[in-house]
């Protein structure tokens, strides 16, 4: 039987390079990147499901990792898209990070209707979720942080109870340290999205049991594939850096059957 | 060890008089009513999941039950008052309508047909793999007709499926609300203080009970029906409301569940 890989999350799992589940991804006859850039915990628990309903997850052949993103999001179902279609309006951190250049939508909820408890709250309740149902069917899997949350009830304040649960999510997740913080770390000051350099880096300290000749292969490939990271942070990827991109996920990343 | 019985769904689990849940819960030692009007069910998914969390259901002792409640309904912590805004259906209403502002506000700008079923959607698999996975005793069943979904809203092929999905995963194809329908009942209560109440009544729930859930038609249930019917009062609205609670609910439901209040 085939080995499935099914990776969740947001832009830390699903980018414009490679992440940690591109890496990790190369392990397995089949590799679906299920992230979503922008998006929040409650939608990657809803793809999870999902997933479960179209591919139906089975401990003999499935691994499945959770990137946990912040909590301060929301994402907004169907919206239409400019060439009519629908799709999912993921606009990241809108609760904390308010910006004027987020979708009408997404500073409407932030503004009229989140707050930092509901928040932490639905995030608890994605991550409970998650972490419920792979352990009880027995699929090997490993939830991870991908953005640094921990300003969450502290500069973010939240009512005692709520704090109780954000010491839950903690629980649920076997890496403690964000894949945000141990970037900016590595770099000595605060990164926006971290360098495929830095995943890899990130996997061997805390997924060493994928840091295969496998992976160490195809961390050579994208060595060669994106040559200056310090352009590449501050500019983004370039024409020719895209196409090879998108060139190796289309050979690499098996389409997603999700429902929506 | 005790027995234990959770229920979870809208106001057809909650009500202010007798509802199904409280017929079955006469069979527990423990009963524990989590329903609450008009709630979404996203909602009470969130609600199972942290009850799961305090209670740690297990196999051994507890029963479920999940009333699957109106697609057309979003739940929303109202931060200032202190309350959750359970307001019912809020996408199907007229420009009209009265409802809390924050919940119109969501579904006139925010909301749409096939985001709401899928919310539900995503909702009831939830729970009905946790119960399963968790080999749990439990009952999902339509509490709200939610069959228009299929005829009245035009909606998009994968949305369709999913709302076949949802009846498929319930254990009771019937709804509450079909039920009273198809067999000509009658539903609600006119008081006479002129107040009236359309949910189903008591005597709709047990007929309910009997035909769908027949493990529960025990004389237990039988006993509880009489009470609660004994207890009703039907002169005014309002003392029904303060009998039910002083007379049933303390007295027979356990009510210190420390779910989370925003």
């Amino acid at each position: 039987m085939a080995s499935r890989y099914f990776a969740f999350g947001c832009s830390f799992v699903n980018y414009q390079w490679p992440t940690i589940a591109d890496y990790i991804g190369v392990n397995f006859d089949q590799y679906y990147n299920l992230g979503l850039p922008g998006s929040c915990n409650t939608l990657s628990c809803s793809r999870l499901m999902e997933v479960d309903e179209i591919y139906q997850l089975n401990p003999e052949t499935d691994f499945v990792s959770v990137g946990i993103t912040g909590y301060g999001r929301f994402s907004i179902g169907f919206d239409y898209t400019k060439e009519g279609d629908r799709a999912w309006l993921t606009a990241g951190d809108t609760l904390v990070k308010s910006h004027s250049k987020h979708p009408y939508k997404t500073r409407l909820f932030a503004k009229q209707l989140d707050n930092y408890d509901w928040a932490c709250y639905r995030s608890w309740v994605a991550v409970k979720t998650m972490h419920t149902i792979l352990k009880a069917k027995q699929i090997k899997h490993i939830i991870y942080s991908s953005i640094d949350n921990l300003r969450w009830g502290l500069d973010y304040e939240v009512t005692t109870q709520v704090k109780k649960y954000l010491n839950l999510i903690d629980n649920y997740i076997d890496i403690k340290e964000s894949l945000d913080e141990f970037s900016t770390k590595e770099q000595g000051f605060i990164v926006d999205h971290p360098s495929p350099r830095q995943h890899y880096l990130y996997l061997q300290k805390y997924l060493p049991m994928f840091d295969t000749e496998r992976t160490k292969d195809i961390h050579n490939l994208f060595n060669n594939m994106f040559t200056d990271e310090q352009r590449l942070k501050k500019l983004g990827p370039n024409q020719e850096e895209n196409k090879k991109w998108n060139n190796y996920k289309c050979n690499n990343i098996k389409d997603n059957k999700v429902i929506m | 060890m005790k027995s234990r019985y959770f229920a979870f769904g809208c106001s057809y689990v909650a009500s202010r008089w007798g509802t199904i849940a409280d017929l079955i819960g006469a069979n527990f030692d423990e009963f524990y009513n989590l329903g609450t009007s008009g709630s979404c069910n996203t909602y009470n998914c969130s609600r199972f999941l942290e009850a799961d969390k305090i209670y740690n259901f297990n196999p051994e002792t507890d029963f479920i039950t999940f009333g699957v409640t109106g697609y057309a309904r979003f739940s929303i912590p109202d931060k200032e008052n202190k309350v959750w805004l359970t307001p019912g259906d809020t996408l199907f209403l007229d420009k009209d309508a009265i409802r809390p502002q924050k919940t119109l506000l969501f579904a006139r700008n925010l909301d749409n047909f096939d985001w709401a079923v899928y919310r539900s959607w995503c909702a009831v698999k939830t729970i009905s793999e946790i119960c399963k996975s968790k080999n749990l005793k439990h009952v999902i069943y339509p509490s709200i007709d939610n069959l228009l979904f299929l005829t009245d809203y035009d909606l998009p092929a994968h949305i369709i499926e999913l709302v076949k999905d949802i009846l498929d995963m319930c254990d009771i194809k019937e709804s509450v609300d079909e039920f009273i329908i198809l067999n000509k009942n009658r539903r609600g209560v006119q008081y006479k203080d002129g107040n009236s109440d359309c949910h189903p009544t008591q005597l709709n729930y047990y007929n309910y009970l009997k035909k769908h859930l027949k493990q529960f038609d025990t004389t237990k249930t039988l006993e509880r029906y009489n009470y609660l019917e004994s207890i009703f009062d039907y002169d005014s609205i309002n003392t029904q409301a303060l009998n039910f609670y002083k007379l049933y609910v303390y007295k027979y439901t356990i009510r210190d569940y420390k779910l989370w209040e925003p």
